[in-house]
């Protein structure tokens, strides 16, 4: 397919290695520090870098973030995408899945993609709810949790991740796809990707630009509110069971025992 | 810096789970080569005409810096292959040399090495034996290199040899001799003290035919060949260094928060805390002269003064940061699993290979004019 254009909802998060900050008024992560490109992402700029590498294909990030972070788009670009979109904005600042979809659809749909491709979910947030919420507002079908995709001239056909393996699914182009992490390895970018990253265009656009009122996003339109935050319970330590021969039979046991055989 | 973002994301999760295996085994994980270059991490400093990456010196210092944290013996295979032994074919290769030989080590497919070391000659490069006598179309190689990195892995072998009577200086050769040409064997691998992974041979070329087509760059300059580029190899050694001593203190300072002596995490002790600001500091001198010798070199400006500077500075450094982190372990230091066991074994080398500490001062001496 000549002139190929996808969009990939790139998220920049903080560093998953460092410790998190919540913040205290929100419940939510502080994301006002350095951000990185979202390794669930990678996944989604690859498969976009092989789906539409030809010459005249385009591959566009569109991205959120609330104090104007590029670093992670830059790592983006320097895998090889064309260009990337950013929709910064104070007015952004606790935007919840449905927020962050209505500005991610208001960026994309002048671009015109034929297909729109993001993680199953972010690792920062974990809605995984965005993706169908954008198709639905760019009014396109979608497809999820796929493990494989390919364009056949105008549909694209998906591979995609059941319990039990894959279900085979076509769908008319445009189309949202979200992959899962395995889907493509990501490459990694290039002393040269690095450098031609450095020139390619960033456009920083702000909710006016989009046309977006402040009130339909960001904590004023949220309708949704994290009202505690916990800490996961520490895990505790495993039994290691020496194999002297019956090794076999406690591992049945156990499993018996926790009736998942 | 995104640049060593990619190195260290790269080696975290391409290298440092291999390394383990590849210390006990002896061997370097293969793997690696493809991996390697198919992210451009082989070909840095080349331009994109010979199959290169682009990227300079200060990005292969910077690459080797980062390869180093995670293990000499790995990191050193590739450093010689791609920038110290392609080099090699890069600077005095003929065109048809460059796509037969350099290209391919380039990405990953072919493996390099450089044998100039013999049992007799090591700083002395003047001093080597080894014999190329015309024959025919070529030459017929017979002699001995020892010490030889990437020996028995290598596809291909710049072989530094005499080829008239005299002074070495004006007598030297290096020819391009490919691995299983008759008359070319390897020794058993040689056991170190350090770099373990790495592949280290005796050679023997028992009247190896090499046709002339196989010499690199002119006849009888060999010697200024090999000098010109021992700059760039003495900038990567250097910044191995630094890596190295880098690693050594992410190690210490992790282990110095968590081990408790008298009451107290050992990182509140004067002794420990003053020994970790002394490595910290250190570390940073040796890493800016590695980069200001990369810089220099990139310019084409006189790098001589800060290759040796950095070589020298950055090999004792990391010898002095490995002694005092088994300091800090104390006896886990001592232990082969400890995470700087490997590195306190590794470091010893640096002040050896690619001229010794005492070549480097020897330059820097005859700088001074003394």
């Amino acid at each position: 397919m000549p002139d190929m254009k996808v969009v990939v909802c790139a998220k920049q998060i903080p560093d998953p290695a460092a410790p998190p900050l919540i913040r205290p008024d929100t419940h939510t992560l502080d994301r006002t520090g350095k951000l990185i490109l979202d390794d669930s992402d990678s996944y989604g700029v690859e498969m976009a870098l092989q789906l539409a590498g030809g010459a005249d294909d385009e591959v566009t990030l569109v991205s959120m973030a609330p104090n104007g972070e590029t670093a992670g788009l830059r790592t983006a670009l320097a895998m090889g995408a064309t260009r990337a979109v950013l929709i910064s904005d104070d007015a952004l600042l606790g935007s919840d899945a449905l927020g962050t979809a209505k500005v991610l659809a208001a960026a994309i749909r002048p671009i015109q993609p034929d297909l729109v491709i993001a993680a199953t979910e972010s690792t920062d947030g974990y809605t995984g709810t965005m993706p169908v919420q954008l198709a639905e507002l760019l009014g396109l079908p979608s497809v999820t949790f796929a493990k494989g995709v390919a364009i056949d001239g105008s549909t694209v056909k998906v591979q995609r991740q059941t319990e039990a393996g894959y279900d085979d699914v076509e769908c008319p182009l445009p189309a949202v796809v979200t992959v899962t992490a395995g889907v493509v390895e990501p490459r990694y970018p290039s002393f040269k990707g690095i450098m031609a990253a450095r020139s390619k265009p960033i456009d920083v656009l702000t909710l006016a630009d989009l046309g977006l009122a402040p009130a339909d996003v960001g904590a004023a339109g949220a309708r949704q509110e994290v009202t505690q935050v916990s800490e996961a319970e520490a895990r505790t330590a495993g039994e290691i069971v020496e194999d002297d021969g019956e090794g076999a039979q406690r591992i049945l046991a156990f499993l018996e025992q926790l009736k998942v055989i | 810096m995104a640049f060593q973002a990619v190195c260290r994301k790269f080696v975290e999760e391409q290298v440092t789970p291999l390394v383990a295996e590849a210390e006990e085994k002896q061997r370097f994980p293969t793997s690696l080569w493809r991996r390697m270059g198919d992210a451009g991490l082989l070909g840095l400093g080349f331009p994109e005409e010979v199959g290169g990456a682009g990227g300079d010196l200060l990005s292969v210092a910077i690459l080797s810096e980062e390869l180093a944290k995670a293990s000499g013996g790995i990191a050193i295979t590739p450093l010689v292959s791609s920038y110290m032994a392609a080099p090699h074919l890069y600077r005095f290769g003929r065109p048809d040399q460059m796509r037969e030989y350099l290209a391919p080590v380039l990405t990953g497919h072919k493996v390099a090495a450089i044998a100039v070391t013999e049992p007799d000659a090591g700083s002395d490069v003047a001093g080597i034996t080894l014999r190329a006598t015309p024959e025919g179309d070529g030459y017929l190689l017979r002699g001995t290199k020892l010490f030889i990195t990437n020996g028995g892995i290598a596809d291909i072998i710049v072989v530094a040899a005499k080829t008239a009577g005299g002074d070495g200086h004006h007598s030297i050769t290096t020819f391009i001799v490919e691995a299983g040409q008759p008359g070319f064997s390897v020794g058993r691998p040689l056991r170190k003290m350090g770099w373990h992974s790495s592949d280290t041979r005796e050679l023997i070329f028992d009247d190896c035919f090499v046709g002339a087509n196989r010499v690199l760059g002119e006849v009888n300059r060999g010697f200024y060949q090999i000098m010109q580029a021992f700059q760039e190899e003495r900038v990567v050694l250097a910044a191995m260094g630094v890596g190295l001593a880098e690693a050594c203190i992410e190690a210490s300072v992790a282990y110095a928060r968590h081990r408790k002596a008298f009451g107290r995490p050992i990182s509140s002790l004067q002794a420990i805390r003053h020994s970790l600001a002394h490595m910290r500091t250190q570390t940073e001198a040796a890493r800016l002269l590695v980069y200001q010798a990369a810089v220099l070199a990139d310019a084409g400006a006189d790098a001589a003064q800060a290759t040796a500077m950095a070589k020298l500075f950055a090999a004792q450094v990391a010898n002095d940061v490995a002694d005092r982190s088994v300091q800090v372990f104390g006896g886990a230091g001592f232990l082969e699993e400890s995470p700087v066991a490997m590195h306190y074994r590794d470091a010893r080398v640096l002040r050896i290979g690619g001229g010794t500490d005492e070549i480097q001062l020897e330059i820097l001496a005859k700088l001074m004019n003394l």
